[in-house]
């Protein structure tokens, strides 16, 4: 083992579930994962864990009533691991963490103190930050001598600059209640930013940047310069921007509330009209989900027309970016859709030669996985199909910071 | 979000089946089955993980569920009765599925991790024909110091949100005077003749009383006359009446009182030497812990205003998930919400399964589906009036 070797427990979850993942750093292998389902749930199946070590792949049903429930029965099965394979082990924990605030501004070392930081986030993510924190709260408890780190999804984009982060508001009201964009997804912008550029070798701090992380359910995409977030589409929620599976994305204000004015709609009413059926099944009506659209496009209008509406929003951005960046030098195609879909990449690049977006047919409708760059020989800018990996660049953030914190 | 309050609703099914049997099962009398429900929900909260779980002299137990911004503060109130003599009679599942359900509604809304603005007091306390002195004893102890947004009732309701009950009370006229002035010179059936224009006057009334649309008939019965020699020699002597008395909107304790004593003074005040005198009766136990309490006969009618926020949140949110409530009445119990709403002014509202005439048929079961449903109309109220709003947020991808 070497000295700077470390193991990293990566901690993601949502409101009924937990992902784990050890990664060796600063190789970043990955030693085990696992996944807790169904935490608190109780219908048809019950709670059970997946745990994979190596080529040993565990399903276990088991109590899972709440998210500590399903930590420990984690540890429980790495510490089993650990009886019979010494090297399965973890020196620090990293979870990933949704929405800071201002209260952190880039990924940090959780301590005592910082509890009560956190505690005053939860209602900026109301969903997701209060299952991190309670994972949090019970380390700082329970496993005092395991440093643990948070590595936020929102904290790439502090750096898009004033005119792009506020909003056409008041001034005044914008003050007051720290309405700006946010922007999402930044773990995954962050990672496909840094694979792309070591897989082109060239330095990140020199490039113009589109990512495009296309989601089954979100989605965004992200202007970045010289290794900095500029502009997302995601604002003050995930609610803005790209079409997608449920969610509006941008909309016309005045629409909204001539809506819940002539409709007597209350607001959160209006709030579940525009988060959960709009997007994709609120035109298409028979699936939330881009794939079903496709298998249907030419047999179905309202296919034919969520289809383009979804291409069209993309398309409004890379527009924009573009313009913005003054060309790209690199775009970017990651997460379910934006590595499975083709159609979605070529349609999205169609007619953007003016722009030095020229896809290259074939790879791009022959994509064999991994990283390649699809781009047309006489295209100006990369196109890269990247598959995201968060769990890795979580790992990368708490590797770095913990070995500069050792440093300092 | 509320997908969430609704999936995690299954996994707690074991649990509250669990917690309901052992309650259940509880068949002590007096103060012995009081103590053993206070204890089991303390033991439960605590196992649930409420944040503060608390149980004061009167006997009422407190779990808290903290809330992130000190704002919005909700009680949810279950009560269960003192001194009542075996659980399987009448009235027991009338507290019983409410303490079930108001502990596993806390339980629901910690296992969904979703925050709230306020902290959510969950409490169970103890009450005795009218005398309600946990609530009385909790209000001053704690509940004032909460500066609550509003207060749940967890009473039968069909899941309808209910927005008031009737004000009770129990008063007593008592007519003493001395037997040298020939009052109530004779005992047995003459003595009848002395008081029969009183009870014949309190008949009139009880045929007189007004009828509210809502909450159906005032009425007057007659509970209980009682004659008594007042001094050691004898020569002192009183007849009592004790009278219960239902009332709304028109009537309040003061004035059916004032009422009484006027009827009472009519008739016997022309007689020399001869008092009347009302008063609200008064009663008192023992709580589990010990402490001996007093309190008046007396609960106050309520009635929360339908274009209440508290209440079109109520209703709205409930629509939205598959309830079909509308706004309703208790015509016959007597709830906590005569003091939270009556007397102290808070926002009141009530939700829960079952009805009031599903209280008085012996033997009933508690209904697990009843419960669960319960359970989850009400977390769906709490959050939606206390929880910290999620727009442009959804479930676990973004």
């Amino acid at each position: 083992m070497k000295s700077e070797d470390l193991n990293v427990l990566v901690l993601n979850c949502g409101s009924s579930s937990l992902k784990y993942k050890i990664i060796k750093m600063p190789e970043e292998k990955e030693i085990l994962w696992g996944e807790a389902e169904r935490i608190g749930i109780k219908t048809a199946g019950k709670p059970f864990i997946t745990h994979v070590t190596g080529t040993k792949r565990r399903v276990i049903e088991a109590e899972l009533n709440s998210l500590d429930d399903a930590f420990s029965k984690a540890l429980e099965l790495i510490k089993e691991d650990t009886g019979e394979d010494p090297s399965i082990y973890f020196d620090i924990f990293a979870h990933r963490y949704v929405h800071p605030g201002k209260f952190f501004s880039s990924t940090s070392r959780i301590l005592g103190k910082d509890i009560g930081k956190l505690r005053k986030t939860l209602e900026l993510a109301p969903i997701h930050n209060p299952s991190s924190f309670s994972l949090i709260e019970k380390c700082s408890t329970d496993y005092t001598a395991v440093p643990q780190y948070a590595v936020f999804d929102t904290t790439f984009h502090k750096t898009i600059p004033e005119e792009n982060r506020t909003y056409a508001l008041p001034v005044k009201m914008i003050k007051k209640y720290d309405l700006h964009r946010v922007g999402f997804h930044g773990i995954s912008h962050k990672y496909v930013m840094e694979e792309a550029c070591r897989f082109l070798g060239v330095d990140v701090k020199t490039q113009k940047i589109i990512s495009c992380h296309l989601g089954t359910g979100g989605a965004s995409v992200c202007a970045i310069k010289d290794g900095k977030s500029i502009f997302s589409s995601m604002g003050f929620t995930p609610l803005e921007g790209l079409i997608m599976n449920t969610r509006s994305g941008d909309l016309d204000m005045g629409y909204v509330l001539n809506l819940m004015y002539s409709r007597k709609l209350s607001i959160d009413e209006t709030e579940k009209i525009l988060n959960k059926k709009s997007g994709i099944l609120g035109v298409y009506a028979q699936s939330s989900d881009l794939r079903d659209v496709m298998k249907n496009l030419g047999k179905d209008v309202k296919a034919d027309i969520a289809f383009s509406m979804y291409i069209k929003r993309i398309r409004k951005y890379l527009g924009f970016y573009s313009l913005l960046l003054k060309k790209p030098d690199i775009m970017i195609f990651t997460d379910s859709i934006g590595i499975s879909s083709p159609l979605v990449r070529e349609q999205a690049c169609a007619n953007l030669e003016f722009l030095g977006i020229r896809l290259d047919k074939d790879k791009n409708w022959n994509y064999p996985g991994g990283i390649i760059d699809a781009a047309g020989p006489e295209s100006e800018c990369r196109i890269l199909i990247l598959p995201t990996n968060e769990e890795v660049m979580i790992a990368r953030e708490a590797y770095r910071r913990h070995k500069n914190d050792i440093c300092h | 979000m509320e997908e969430i309050i609704r999936r995690k609703m299954s996994g707690l099914k074991k649990d509250i089946g669990v917690f309901s049997d052992r309650l259940s099962e509880l068949s002590d009398t007096g103060n012995g089955f009081t103590q053993g429900v206070g204890d089991l929900v303390y033991r439960e909260m605590k196992k649930i993980g409420y944040n503060t779980v608390t149980k004061d002299r009167a006997g009422n137990v407190v779990g808290v569920v903290k809330g992130y911004k000190n704002t919005s503060n909700l009680a949810l109130l279950s009560h269960h009765d003192m001194a009542i003599s075996t659980m399987s009679g009448t009235g027991v599942n009338k507290f019983l599925a409410g303490i079930v359900t108001s502990v596993f509604t806390g339980a629901l809304l910690k296992n969904t991790l979703l925050p709230l603005e306020g902290d959510l007091m969950v409490c169970c306390v103890p009450r005795k024909d009218l005398c309600s002195f946990g609530i009385k004893h909790l209000y001053e102890n704690s509940m004032k110091k909460a500066n609550l947004k509003g207060v749940i009732l967890a009473e039968p309701s069909n899941y309808n949100v209910y927005l008031g009950s009737r004000g009770k009370m129990e008063y007593q006229i008592s007519v003493k005077g001395k037997l040298d002035n020939d009052f109530l010179k004779t005992k047995g059936i003459n003595m009848l003749s002395v008081m029969y224009p009183l009870i014949q006057e309190l008949e009139n009334l009880s045929r007189t009383l007004p009828v509210n649309n809502e909450f159906g008939s005032s009425s007057l019965s007659i509970k209980d006359i009682t004659f008594q020699e007042n001094d050691s020699s004898g020569n002192y002597r009183e007849f009592r009446i004790v009278v219960d008395r239902c009332f709304t909107d028109s009537e309040n304790s003061n004035s059916i009182l004032k009422k009484a004593s006027m009827i009472a003074e009519n008739i016997y005040s022309k007689q020399d030497g001869v008092v009347v005198e009302t008063s609200i009766s008064n009663g008192s136990a023992k709580s589990s812990e010990g402490e001996t309490m007093v309190s008046d006969k007396k609960s106050s009618y309520w009635k929360m205003e339908n274009s209440h926020p508290f209440v079109t949140n109520s209703i709205q949110v409930l629509k939205e998930n598959g309830f079909d409530p509308s706004i309703g009445y208790w015509k016959q119990i007597i709830t906590e919400g005569s003091y939270t709403c009556g007397e102290w002014k808070i926002p009141t509202i009530g939700f829960g399964g079952g009805t009031e005439e599903s209280l008085y048929v012996k033997n009933t079961p508690l209904d697990a589906e009843s419960i669960e449903r319960s359970i989850l109309g009400k977390s769906l109220i709490i959050h939606r009036n206390a929880g910290i709003p999620s727009f442009g947020w959804c479930e676990d991808e973004i």
